[in-house]
């Protein structure tokens, strides 16, 4: 483990000057660039895996999101919003590149081919495998806000700017995909 | 705001509650029905929060508030590289 210091940030061949340059013009404050790493690859990495469903799709989407970042993260000029703009980025990615393979079409959800939207009695048995293959059940424009609601990272309006969805749209498909995760997940239970 | 308003943002805020208007926490403690459902809708998030904080990563990912490690220094000179080929 090693901290990143001023001198190893020599080693990145990054012309610091004219960074510095860069963000005194545009930004009010200078965000790290390896805490940014360090605080949101783990979210970014669990949204990109639950988009797409593959390790290396998702390791590549993270890091395509940090160049994204390291190329254009100096014109943000609010430093609050660099977490959403972190997500927008890498949901953005996703889209493309979902979008070129045409494997994720955007479908409109249909509650009623779920089960319905009553409250079960019962309280579904979850672990992260299970987790995975339900949310894999979901058509993304469900599966997206409800991912990025169970990181905790971003609140319901700050999702919606995300997704560029709005907000009561979101409220709205959020607890409908909580209703349906929850009767997929207490059928995984009783097929087990 | 009607109680299937309070409900929606109530339901969106389950794990930030901070998130929610003083109007829909309100409604939630003057309805009975309301607040058992939303107390149930929040032990259920917060189970999904903790099994999807559960889920696998790739080695070398650095965990929340520490140093970083090798992999994601690479990560980093790789990075910048690609950001600045001419330097």
């Amino acid at each position: 483990m090693h901290a990143l210091t001023a001198s190893r940030f020599l080693e990145f061949n990054v012309d610091r000057e004219a960074n510095t340059r860069s963000y005194a013009r545009r930004t009010p404050v200078t965000i790290d660039f390896s805490q940014l790493i360090t605080e949101h690859y783990a979210g970014l990495y669990r949204f990109a895996q639950s988009m797409c469903r593959r390790q290396g799709l998702a390791e590549d989407l993270v890091q395509q999101t940090f160049l994204q970042w390291a190329r254009k993260g100096h014109e943000l000029r609010d430093a609050s919003k660099a977490k959403t703009w972190l997500y927008t980025t890498i949901y953005r990615e996703w889209l493309a590149i979902a979008r070129k393979e045409q494997r994720n079409p955007v479908v409109e959800f249909e509650p009623d081919l779920h089960g319905g939207t009553d409250e079960p009695q019962e309280d579904p048995q979850v672990d992260s495998q299970t987790l995975q293959a339900a949310l894999d059940q979901l058509p993304e424009n469900y599966r997206a806000p409800l991912v990025l609601f169970y990181l905790r990272e971003l609140s319901y309006k700050e999702i919606a700017e995300t997704l560029g969805t709005p907000i009561g749209t979101v409220m709205s498909r959020l607890s409908r995909a909580k209703d349906t995760l929850r009767q997929l997940l207490i059928q995984a239970g009783q097929n087990s | 705001m009607t109680l299937e308003q309070a409900r929606l943002e109530l339901d969106a805020t389950t794990l930030r509650p901070v998130d929610a208007s003083e109007e829909a926490r309100s409604l939630a403690r003057s309805d009975p029905r309301l607040n058992a459902w939303i107390t149930s809708r929040r032990d259920f998030d917060e189970r999904i929060a903790k099994a999807l904080a559960q889920m696998n990563l790739p080695a070398g990912t650095p965990p929340p508030q520490t140093s970083l490690p090798d992999q994601a220094l690479k990560l980093l000179r790789k990075l910048m590289t690609r950001a600045h080929p001419s330097s």
